[in-house]
């Protein structure tokens, strides 16, 4: 069991520095996750591994716009519009959380 | 040697030992699950076999020995853990949360939280107010329908939980087993004799923290916050997989869920009258 960790700055600089994220990245999520929606996020199980994630309301937009057809930037640009943010503080939240993601084998390129 | 059958929803199991058990009454682990004599589905037995200086104690199954020791309460422990794990094993239909339950009025309330967190000592403090009782550890919850089934057995309670209330003083309380880490077995049925609620549908979440330094409040938390913390308190989510998440999500999404900080029970009594109170008016209005 895992939660979000939003706004760690140093994987951050190393998703931009490693290139894991680059421009046309368009972030999918896994197919073994069932995703079961709540007022202020979502629970994830990952059907392959039985694990279970909750996601706060951020982190559960972002899984919702990894389709395999939005960029990082697009998604990061529909979060600010949706939350209020800053284009640069939206893009590292959304970096923050899909790294996050990735790690957990949530999302995968699409 | 006197033999005592218990049952909780359909398991049968019987309890064999001398009247009095090195002093302990072997019939207060499960007071409530009383039953009539006759077959059963698990038996267990507790004797002495060498008496003297050295006494040795033997716990057995209908398989054979599952312990001994010289030590009675380490072998009552060992009893009342592998009964536990037989109860559990049997009613893994049901979704177990390690929480205690209340009733009032037909509302649950399910304090959820791990050991420590003061399940045990709000549902004393709330069985004393009036309150029925489904467990002060475990409810099984129906997967289909999420009513909230009772798992009634003694309270675990220390005895500086018990000089909390003095309500309890001159009853016959905190007179049973005591266990390596000082709890006491209590019997509910000498605060009320009908103690043991009937199912009920939940409709609080309660996960209560004892905390001095916070002061007493009742304070409403988000759905993820909840069920966080329900996840890591479901005993066989493993075994109910998807399922069991589908379960948790419609419980949270009908209850109303709350962080208790408590260090005052007659304050957490308080808190949880207005709590029942404010729910009633609302409803009447309704």
């Amino acid at each position: 069991m895992s939660k979000t960790t939003a706004g760690d700055t140093e994987k951050i600089e190393n998703a931009w520095r490693d290139g894991l994220m680059p421009g046309d990245y368009r972030p999918m999520k896994s197919v073994t996750i069932e995703q079961k929606d709540l007022r202020d996020g979502c629970v994830l199980y990952d059907t392959h591994k039985g694990a279970v994630y909750t996601l706060n309301s951020t982190a559960s937009f972002v899984l919702t716009y990894c389709d395999g057809d939005s960029t990082v930037e697009e998604i990061a640009r529909q979060s600010a519009l949706a939350f209020g943010l800053k284009p640069e503080e939206a893009m590292r939240d959304i970096i923050s959380i899909i790294t996050f993601l990735q790690g957990e084998e949530l999302v995968g390129p699409g | 040697m006197e033999r005592n059958c218990y049952e909780l929803l359909g398991f049968r199991f019987a309890l064999t030992a001398d009247r009095l058990f090195a002093g302990i009454p072997l019939w207060s682990l499960y007071p409530a699950l009383r039953s009539g004599p006759g077959p059963c589905d698990a038996e267990w037995t507790v004797r002495q076999v060498r008496g003297g200086g050295s006494p040795l104690y033997v716990l057995c199954d209908q398989q054979g020995v599952v312990h001994e020791t010289g030590d009675p309460v380490e072998l009552l422990e060992q009893l009342e853990w592998t009964v536990l794990l037989a109860l559990l094993a049997a009613q893994n239909h049901f979704l177990q949360l390690h929480a205690a339950g209340l009733v009032k009025e037909d509302r649950g309330l399910l304090l959820v939280g791990p050991s420590g967190s003061g399940k045990s000592t709000q549902a004393l403090n709330l069985l004393l107010a009036g309150w029925r009782c489904l467990s002060d550890e475990i409810v099984l919850i129906e997967p289909g329908g999420s009513m909230v089934w009772p798992f009634p057995r003694s309270f675990h309670a220390k005895a500086a939980t018990l000089r909390l209330f003095p309500e309890l003083r001159g009853l016959d309380a905190g007179r049973g087993f005591a266990d390596s880490s000082g709890k006491s077995r209590l019997d509910p049925s000498v605060i009320r004799e009908d103690w043991v609620a009937q199912p009920a549908r939940p409709t609080w979440l309660v996960f209560p923290r004892y905390s001095p330094a916070v002061g007493d409040s009742l304070t409403p938390i988000g759905e993820t916050e909840a069920i966080s913390m329900l996840i890591e308190q479901t005993i066989n989510l493993t075994s109910f997989g998807e399922g069991g998440i589908e379960v948790l999500v419609r419980l949270v999404r009908s209850c109303a869920c709350y962080r208790l900080n408590t260090s005052d029970v007659r304050r957490a009594r308080a808190l949880f009258s207005e709590l029942a109170g404010v729910r009633c008016t609302e409803e009447a209005r309704a």
